[in-house]
This record gives C-alpha cells, structure tokens and sequence, in this order.
C-alpha cells in the first residue's frame, strides 16, 4: 500500500515542468556558423607534363550552418554547400621522345560548380539519440542524393556509448561532352552509382584524463566508378577511357583517444584509421593533434596527419601490356603513396561568438608510402588549405 | 579541450550552494552556472516567504479576502502538496507554517497550549480552495509555505537544466538538498557527506575540530538526497529536544528521530519522504522500511537505522 502512495508522489513530482522536461543533447538555442576555405593546388612540375596547362585545382568553399532546436527533444541541423572550381587536371599518361613516362594535362580549364544542402533531424531521448538526414548535391555533370540515418544508446552508468550510423547514396554521372576528331562524343553518358555504408562504434570513459573509442564501418559501391574525365593509353587500342571495376567493397577499423592533461590544460587527440578494400587498397591513416588551452578563451591546435596506402591491382602509372581483365587506371590516387599533412589553428571562443582560422599543407609522395610502389606518379598532388569562419549561438 | 571539474559557490534560498560539474570548456561552464543561478534565484523570487513580492506573499496576503491567480507551475506545486498530504494522512501540509509564530526557537520557551489551539485553528490544507488557475486561504492568517518542497525543487530543477548542457557528471548541493548526474568521471560513485545531528553538541565541546564533519558518507551516482532533522532548529527543556517540525494535527514539535536522509530519484521526493518521516515520530523507521525506499536515519538515543 506505501510503495503504491510513494508512486502517486512520483507521477506528482514528474509533472512538475522543471523536472518533467527531458535531459537530452538538443541545443538550447539556434547557431549559425559560416566557414570559407581556399584549396590550392601546387602546380606540375613542367618535366612532368608533355602538354596542357601547369595550374591544378584552385577551389573556393563556403560553408553556411544553421542549427536550431525545435522543441526540447528535436534538433534540426541545416548545411549548404558552395564549392567554385577552376584549373586542369591530369588527363593520361604518355611516353616523350626520350621514352620517359610524362602527364598530358587535360586542355581547357576546367570551371566547375557544385552545390550540397543537407537537412538533418535528431531525436533525443534522456539516454539515446536517433537521427535522419537528406543530402542533395548538384554539378552540372553530377547529381547525388543520399539518406542517412544514426542511432546512439548511452550505458547505464553513462560511461560507454554505443552508436550505429548508415547512409545510402544515388549519383547520376553524365560528364560534358568531349568531341573526337571525328565529332563523336568519346565520353559515357548517364552512367549510375549507388554506395552505402554503415558504421558502428563504442566510445568509453576510460578515467578522468581518458576517452577511448573504437569503430568498424563497411563501404560498398556499384555502378560507374571510373573517371570520365581521364583516358588511358592502352597498349594495341590507343586512348580509352579510364576502366575501374564496377563494385568496390571497403571494411575500415578506427580507434580514437583523447587524453587530458590537466597540468598544461591541454587535450591530446590521437587518432588511426585501418582500410581495406578489395581494388588492392590499404590504408593506414595516423592522426595526432593537440589542443592547447592559451587563456581569454584562445585555443591553439597543431596537427599532424600520416596516410599511407598500396596500389590497386590495376594501377600502372603506363601500361606496356594490355590487361585480361580490361581494368585500366592511372589515376594517382591508385597509387602507392604516403602523404603528410601539417596543420595549425587558432578558436577564439567567447559566450555567444566562436572564432576559428587555420592552415594546413598537405604534401604527397610514392616516397613516403610504407607500401610498396612500381613507379613514381607524376601527378600526386600536394596542396595547402586556408579556412576562416565564425559561429554565433544566441 | 580538456574535460575539468568546475565547482561554483553561490548563496540562495537562505542557504550555501554548490554546484560541482565536469565541463570541456570553462567559459561555457560559467555561462551554465549561470543559468542554474538565475533558475534557483527565480524560484527563490516566485516561492520564497520573506520576499514581500514573491506569488507566495501574495497568496498569504489575500487570504481570507481573495483568489490569487497562479501559473501552472505553481498549480503543479500544489497538486504535489496535495499528493504529499495524501500520503501521510495529513502530516505534511503546507499551512503549518503558522505555527512558527508561536513557537520562538530562539527565546527557547514552551508556548501555552491555548496559543497553540489558536493557531491550529488556522492550519488545515484541506480547507484550502484552489484549482488549475487560482488559490484562495478561505481564513485571514492563513498561509502556506513551500519550505521542504521548493529548494529540493529547485535541485531538481538544476539537474534538469544541467542535463540538457549534456553535463553528465556533477553535483547540485542547494543547502543540503543534493542532486547527482551520473557517477564521477572516473565512474566512481560520489561520496555525499550527511552532516552529523550531533553536530551543534559537539561543536559546544570542540568547535574546530566538528565544524564540518559529516557523519556518513552516502556513494550516489545518481539522484536525489535530502535530509530533514531537529539539529537545524531547536531547543532543549528540561532535557527534552523542540524541533522546528512541527506536527499540523497536535501543533507540537516531532519528537523520535532526529535525523533521516532519504535517496529517491528525485530531490523533491526525497524531500518531502524525509520530513514525513520525522512527523511520523516513533513510527517513521517502520514507515521507511514499509516505503522500501533507501534511507539512513537517527533517533533521538542516537542509534542508527539503515534501510
């Protein structure tokens, strides 16, 4: 009869507003945030290339975010997307007069835009968050649509999170029209691709000073996965167009700490990430960063990213002899190379306003590959990246 | 950036506060404490009975005369009021408060019974008329308090408001009344101190060495912890202890225990289990035990009870 009197009192104190809103992860107000990058492009070098311009990619990015809260428990998350592209890029590989393998840089430049809008609802309850999202992405020659979906599941105890996250995509591939000599359109049109991925991964409070977490993912593509853009010179046929396998599955494992020092107020984040897929790559990516707290709200943070990965098993930075199976790439981004990325930021942080400036310089090479490699790539890119934003919670 | 235990002292609702959390960020760790401020200090604004301008105030100034519109906040306040003088067969109720005028704990003196009759006359929750949208006291002299509801209220309050910052990890202390959000960082339960009920005694023996001692540490991870007991308010005749809680039905003070400390989800709850069981006086350890809700209590021989 008590335990029955005690329940009244229960349902009696739950109803007060105070205590009856739910605790949940939705923000308490709305956020904008805006974010400018530039991204250039170190050009070739002019040994490298037979013919066609030196200048790569410079791209241009604004970024807009709005996050508001709908109610106490829904969180709707807005992003829009504005990328401006201009500069070539590498188009084949050939042989010069003295027999040396060199790049042929595709014609024209290039002048390209792309816009990306992704809405994102999310439901949080007082120890678990489900969330919906819809991107649409649009190119003049591209066109993606994707829906994701996450769910995460707080332990009692609070300690340990366990989260499940999958995303399907649908891209449509219809690349500007190349005229041959002969007036024919040489490149594909309306090819398809659809990938999906799923995610599940576990974050743990370890103690105080340490948060650890670990992931396994899987990726899967079909469709139209070559490069429309990039020809081959096949041995016996001439120029063809760049020829990939149509599905390409990918396992990845991850694992994440952050470590907090408390004497010099600082966080130490380390992160590395294993991938796998069945072209023939590995990967191995390293990251370590530290976050150093300066006083008046200041936050330094430099970075340093270590990426190595195999070849495929198609890739030939110049094929000699034509393949049984008809898969022919000699896009860089198969190779066998290793990349180092040095980064330095700077967040200024204030009640309402979050300041943020950054540099990165992204340099990659067959040399530093913990792989083996056949050939040296000459179009391996190496750049640097800018970003400026600001965001402001009311 | 690094995950660090902010703890902010702040005084409210006639009380010492303390809010302990663990936060990423120290200026957004200020901004919340600053919220879980202002949210005490609006309860303490709305409920508190020595503020003339509070809604209580105004509710115990037109008693007798006329209806005080009321929020529905408030409304729910007294629903929980209400539940609480259900299930203690009339023991909390929130018009005792009027017997304080003729018990004076700090002239230490027995008032006459007819002063306590006089005053009974005025302590009966059940005569109160009050719906959704107002209350009237239907006698002049009337008056309710939300004294062992409104700072354990408040507590909860907190909480909740820490919560939706996503802290996961902290310790709201508003003068006694606890709240806990998940165990510490490092997983470990926190160790809550309840004061010893002995504590003004032996402060009369030894003042330094007493002063702050508790005497049980409560491991909580999570919930609420409120404590109710005669060593707040008292005063001793002829070897008999008066304590400020007072019974509503005899208008003499509680005798039997001197100390409980309630665990409940809920402060409020917590609370309100406490002060019911010091009104039950020779009964109340039965009634906890009944409850099968986690307590640690005194009585007045101090011997200690644990559920």
């Amino acid at each position: 009869m008590s335990k029955k009197l005690l329940k009244s009192l229960n349902i009696a104190a739950l109803a007060l507003p105070a205590i009856a809103s739910q605790a949940s992860t939705i923000v308490d107000s709305v956020e904008l945030g805006v974010r400018y990058t530039k991204y250039q492009e170190d050009s070739m070098s002019a040994a490298d290339v037979s013919t066609g311009s030196l200048d790569r990619y410079d791209i241009d990015v604004m970024q807009f975010s709005f996050v508001a809260p709908l109610t106490d428990n829904i969180q709707l998350n807005l992003h829009y997307q504005e990328e401006d592209l201009s500069g070539a890029s590498p188009w084949f590989t050939t042989k010069n007069a003295d027999g040396e393998v060199v790049e042929v840089m595709s014609g024209a430049t290039i002048e390209e835009n792309r816009k990306d809008v992704i809405a994102q609802l999310t439901y949080a309850g007082s120890n678990f968050s489900v969330s919906g999202l819809v991107g649409i992405s649009r190119e003049n020659d591209y066109e993606a649509n994707s829906f994701g979906t996450a769910v995460s599941y707080e332990l009692p105890g609070k300690l340990t999170t366990i989260a499940l996250a999958g995303d399907i995509s649908f891209d449509k591939i219809n690349p500007t029209p190349y005229e041959a000599s002969n007036g024919t359109n040489t490149r594909v049109t309306d090819e398809e691709k659809e990938s999906w991925s799923l995610h599940l991964s576990t974050s743990h409070v370890v103690n105080k000073s340490l948060i650890a977490q670990v992931g396994v993912g899987a990726i899967n593509r079909e469709g139209y996965l070559s490069d429309p853009y990039k020809l081959v010179n096949v041995p016996g046929t001439g120029l063809s167009g760049d020829s990939r396998p149509d599905t390409r599955f990918a396992t990845t494992a991850s694992g994440r700490i952050r470590y907090f020092i408390d004497s010099i107020d600082s966080a130490i984040h380390f992160d590395y990430r294993y991938y796998n897929d069945d072209w023939g790559i590995n990967s191995h990516t390293f990251d370590i960063a530290e976050y150093f707290n300066i006083g008046y709200g200041f936050q330094l943070v430099p970075s340093l990213r270590y990426y190595t990965q195999s070849e495929a098993f198609f890739y030939e930075n110049y094929y000699e002899q034509q393949r049984a199976d008809g898969y022919y790439a000699t896009d860089s981004r198969l190779s066998s190379f290793g990349a180092i990325t040095l980064g330095l930021k700077v967040n200024w942080q204030t009640e309402h306003w979050f300041w943020t400036a950054g540099y990165q310089r992204y340099t990659s090479k067959n040399s530093y590959s913990l792989f083996d490699y056949s050939a040296e790539s000459l179009s391996l890119v190496s750049f640097s990246m800018f970003t400026v934003g600001v965001d402001y919670k009311f | 950036m690094p995950i660090k235990l902010y703890r902010y002292q702040f005084s409210a609702m006639g009380s010492p506060c303390t809010l302990r959390f663990y936060h990423a960020n120290e200026i957004q760790a200020r901004g919340i404490y600053q919220s879980a401020v202002d949210e005490v200090k609006r309860l303490e604004d709305k409920y508190s009975r020595y503020l003339d301008s509070s809604l209580l105030s105004q509710i115990n100034k037109n008693a007798g005369t006329q209806k005080t519109a009321i929020d529905a906040e408030t409304a729910s306040l007294l629903v929980y009021a209400e539940q609480a003088y259900q299930i203690s067969d009339g023991l909390f109720d929130i018009t005792t408060g009027v017997l304080r005028k003729v018990w004076d704990f700090k002239a230490a003196k027995i008032p006459s019974q007819q002063k306590i009759d006089n005053q009974l006359s005025l302590v009966d929750w059940s005569l109160v008329e009050w719906d959704q949208k107002s209350i009237l006291l239907p006698q002049k002299g009337m008056e309710i308090d939300f004294g062992g509801i409104v700072k354990e209220y408040a507590a909860d309050a907190v909480a909740t408001l820490l919560k939706r910052f996503d802290i996961k990890h902290g310790v709201i202390d508003l003068g006694g009344d606890i709240h806990v959000i998940g165990p510490d960082i490092d997983g470990k339960s926190w160790q809550i101190g309840i004061r010893d009920p002995n504590y003004k005694k032996s402060k009369d023996k030894n003042p330094s060495k007493n002063l702050n001692k508790a005497s049980a540490y409560i491991p909580m991870s999570s919930g609420g912890l409120a404590s109710s007991g005669d060593y707040e308010r008292n005063f001793i005749v002829n070897g008999k202890k008066y304590s400020h809680i007072l019974n509503p039905k005899t208008g003499w003070p509680a005798l039997g225990l001197s100390a409980v400390s309630i665990w409940s989800e809920q402060t409020i709850i917590a609370g309100t289990i406490a002060t019911i069981s010091m009104l039950k006086q020779d009964q109340g350890i039965a009634w906890l035990k009944e409850l099968e809700i986690p307590f640690f209590a005194m009585d007045n021989k101090d011997k200690l009870y644990k559920s």
